[in-house]
């Protein structure tokens, strides 16, 4: 005890001095870790809504972290208008033309933010000049010029693909195009099926093209055409098999950090990745099968019918995803699925 | 500079511990106050110095007021008045030499330790008292111990006004002579107003310049022994028959 | 004001005022108009602020990091075993950063220190009231408040701050040590993610709730302390109060706090 007392300044000195070390470095620590004392270069962002937006949200490019969302604000415009702070290692990054992605988690409505670079090289872009969200009108401007596309999530760009060919469909005065739009979403599976499909239907275009003058060639083509349609609802029987087996990812894949995902499959090899792979296959015919619609639509109108037929399917399609999606984690159970099955059988035409 | 109280009173609960007390205390003399045992004399000694709130009236140094206190004044009058506790209070987690030295190191910041030491080896050898005890805890000492190193707390600081509550209570014979002869040399060089309460002491109370006789609150009489020892009081009277008693036993 | 400025007047209207809450209340303020002054008698204070720090802090020191120890690796083990099911195990650093360094360490520590000093202060306070100590220095003009309470409540702040900050370096630490035992994790792994988790604020506000922790338990357990009158048989009854205060002023001031954290 005396020598405690003898030596009680230097005994809470230290005691002191390394508990103000701890505090000031990991402060310091943190400071570094957040670029705290690096030149920021700071551009104008907008956004569509402001879900998922924190103070400091960060901002990857190919995940790499290259700054900040702060100060975000409601402007008159009704978009929402912040900075993005961009590290100095990164600012040869933020060139012409780019955009950023806002995606925000369903369940703890946490954002991940995305900067998409411009496809084109382009001079860097001055400080303080404006990146738009891919969702606000000059964001969209920059997709519609193929300006910035968005690799990272094949479903999203795929998404964005069929945006296209909806518009032309929807021509058809279809009565049902969110319908459409969602079913043709939800076909994704059905990838393999389809393309094999379209390139039946460029064949046989290709022989009405090229036999205009011939009399039965029209009828060929509708004859043709009923196949094609009975194919594409056999495609579409399959794809609910397919489903079948998937239902459970494709409800989730809509919210990818979900945990009833990674409860089912916590490495994404099983359902994610094969799941992946067939939303970039799907996408990669989409182009084609949106030449296909153009075409049709330039056609008279008794390809109209087979346009309707197809919507007709896709429509009962969509019926079946729709009871599959009521039930995220563990799909709508036996009963349901085989009556939406059944009901396509049902309606094949002889 | 006397010690002036004006007009004071001051209760504990309801009890009253003093009543309208006037009195004036001359500079240089020695002054005991003689009250019955059940009475609380401590706290009339405790209200005269400013340690114990008066109800009403006020207690003056010279021109300075001693209680109710004020902050401003607080400390050039705590510096000229020191109070001798009859026991306890010595802080018990400091050591002897720790509470000798907190009322110099409080009141004569200026001074060397040096200076300071020298003052309380001074005292320390006046009142023989082993400096071994310097290292230890007051729980650690003698009874006599304690209240020697009270009585010396209250000398060390050179005060104007020093007032004991039982000055000799709990001391040993030798002590007591030496304690006794202190106040003495005080009282001799006129140097401060040492006002005591003594329910047995015959040897202050003989050699006092003044005895105040308070009853319930209030002044009956005051003087030397030899106009006490005459009073017609029954009060007074028995206050001092043991005194009385000591004297004739002595003659 | 007039009981302020009368300095004797403070610790006995403290012991006879009937309305506990407003005398605690001004005990505060005099603390407070007290403080300002304390460099003043800084020479006469340092020691007992030295002791304080001795006795509250670094004494305290084995049994706050055994206790952070077993704390944070429990933690670490349980949320390993759990949220790796759900391939969640990045929460781990979330539940690590809010549970210690926002909640428990503060809290835990308060626990502490409550338990060591908040009794030790009341007790000692209460005996010196008995023991006439209290009135042996205001007779020397020395305020009971600044010789006696500020060194302790800055002692105990002190202590609460410095000992906050050793129990979340061990539990975090010494928790990872723990639970390398069962089930390794890379030491840098587990720093980066903590860092990545761990903000400025997080760290500020541990602080700030030490600091008025400690104040609540010094305040609160000297005032206990100095409420002792007469006997004796008053200082544990004394005690009691001040822990059962101290550990509930504890509690109402993490609550505020942390909502005060969530609404800014």
């Amino acid at each position: 005890m005396k020598l405690k007392f003898r030596y009680t300044e230097k005994i809470i000195g230290t005691f002191l001095l390394i508990a103000v070390v701890i505090v000031f470095s990991s402060i310091l620590f943190l400071l570094l870790n957040q670029k705290f004392f690096e030149r920021k270069y700071v551009y104008k962002a907008k956004f569509l809504d402001a879900v998922g937006l924190s103070q400091n949200s960060p901002v990857y490019f190919k995940g790499f972290k290259i700054g900040i969302i702060s100060n975000f604000v409601l402007g008159d415009d009704n978009y929402i208008s912040a900075d993005f702070e961009v590290y100095s290692d990164f600012k040869d990054k933020i060139i012409v033309k780019s955009a950023l992605y806002k995606a925000v988690n369903v369940i703890t409505q946490a954002s991940t933010i995305e900067f998409l670079q411009s496809v084109e090289d382009g001079e860097i872009l001055a400080e303080g000049s404006l990146i738009p969200a891919i969702d606000v009108p000059e964001g969209k401007q920059l997709l519609a010029q193929n300006r910035v596309k968005k690799i990272g999530d094949p479903l999203n760009s795929m998404l964005i693909n069929l945006e296209g060919l909806v518009e032309n469909l929807q021509k058809d005065n279809n009565p049902d195009e969110g319908a459409l739009f969602r079913a043709l979403v939800n076909l994704a599976d059905a990838a393999e099926q389809l393309k094999k499909l379209s390139d039946n239907i460029n064949r046989d275009l290709d022989k009405l093209s090229n036999k205009e003058s011939e009399n039965g060639a029209l009828y060929q083509v509708v004859v043709n055409l009923n196949d094609i349609t009975r194919d594409l609802k056999t495609t579409t029987a399959l794809t609910n098999q397919i489903l079948k087996k998937t239902d459970l990812a494709i409800s989730n894949y809509s919210k990818p950090d979900s945990l009833g995902i990674k409860l089912i499959d916590p490495t994404g090899e099983n359902i994610v990745n094969p799941l992946r792979k067939t939303f970039t296959q799907l996408n990669e015919i989409l182009p084609k099968v949106q030449s296909f619609t153009e075409y049709l639509n330039a056609q008279t109108t008794d390809i109209t019918l087979v346009i309707d037929d197809l919507k007709t399917v896709l429509r009962q399609v969509q019926q079946t995803f729709e009871s599959l999606n009521k039930n995220p984690l563990i799909g709508p159970g036996g009963t349901e699925m085989n009556q939406s099955y059944y009901e396509l059988n049902q309606k094949r035409p002889k | 500079m006397n010690l002036e109280a004006k007009n004071i009173t001051c209760k504990v609960g309801n009890t009253v511990i003093l009543q309208n007390f006037n009195c004036i205390f001359p500079y240089g003399e020695l002054i005991g106050i003689l009250t019955s045992p059940k009475e609380k004399t401590e706290l009339i000694l405790k209200s005269l110095c400013g340690l114990y709130d008066l109800e009403e009236g006020e207690v003056l140094l010279e021109n300075e007021i001693v209680n109710p206190i004020l902050e401003i004044n607080l400390r050039s009058v705590r510096k000229k008045i020191s109070f001798v506790f009859r026991s306890g209070g010595l802080l018990s987690n400091l050591t002897i030499l720790e509470n000798l030295l907190l009322p110099l190191d409080f009141h004569f910041p200026e001074k060397t330790s040096e200076e300071k030491s020298k003052i309380i080896n001074e005292y320390i050898a006046k009142f023989e008292i082993d400096n071994s005890i310097f290292e230890m805890r007051p729980a650690q000492l003698a009874v006599h111990e304690h209240k020697l190193i009270l009585i010396i707390r209250g000398f060390i600081t050179e005060p104007k006004i020093i007032l004991y509550e039982e000055p000799t209570d709990g001391l040993d014979i030798r002590s007591r002579v030496l304690v006794i002869r202190e106040i003495f040399r005080r009282r001799k060089e006129r140097k401060c107003i040492q006002i005591f309460s003594t329910h047995f002491e015959n040897k202050l109370m003989k050699y006092s310049d003044h005895l105040l006789v308070i009853d319930k609150g209030k002044l009956i009489e005051s003087g030397n022994i030899v106009e006490l020892s005459e009073s017609e009081y029954l009060q007074t009277q028995l206050l001092l028959k043991d005194y009385l008693l000591s004297i004739e036993n002595e003659t | 004001m007039k009981s302020l400025l009368n300095i004797e007047a403070r610790p006995k209207s403290l012991i006879q005022s009937q309305n506990r809450l407003r005398s605690f209340l001004l005990y505060n303020l005099e603390i407070f108009l007290e403080t300002i002054q304390f460099y003043s008698q800084w020479k006469i204070n340092r020691n007992i602020l030295y002791r304080q720090i001795l006795f509250t802090g670094f004494e305290a020191l084995g049994i706050i990091t055994l206790i952070a120890v077993v704390i944070g690796g429990l933690i670490i083990l349980e949320g390993n075993s759990i949220l790796t099911n759900f391939g969640q195990s990045k929460l781990l650093f979330t539940i690590l950063v809010s549970v210690i360094t926002r909640e428990l360490g503060c809290v835990l520590t308060a626990f502490i220190v409550t338990a060591r000093s908040g009794t030790a202060i009341a007790t000692e306070l209460g005996n010196m009231v008995v023991n006439q100590e209290i009135e042996a220095l205001q007779s020397f003009g020395i305020s009971p408040i600044s010789y006696l309470v500020l060194p302790r409540l800055l002692g105990v702040i002190i202590s609460m701050i410095t000992l906050s900050i050793y129990f979340n370096v061990a539990a975090l630490f010494g928790g990872w040590i723990i639970a390398s035992l069962f089930h390794p994790i890379d030491f840098l792994e587990f720093m980066n993610s903590l860092f990545q988790e761990l903000l400025i604020a997080d760290i500020i506000l541990g602080l700030v709730k030490s600091f008025f922790f400690g104040y609540i338990i010094a305040s609160v357990s000297s005032y206990q302390g100095l409420q002792v009158s007469f006997a004796r048989t008053e200082v544990p009854q004394r005690t009691i109060k001040a822990v059962v205060f101290s550990l509930s002023g504890v509690i109402v001031a993490d609550i505020v706090l942390t909502l005060m954290y969530y609404f800014y």
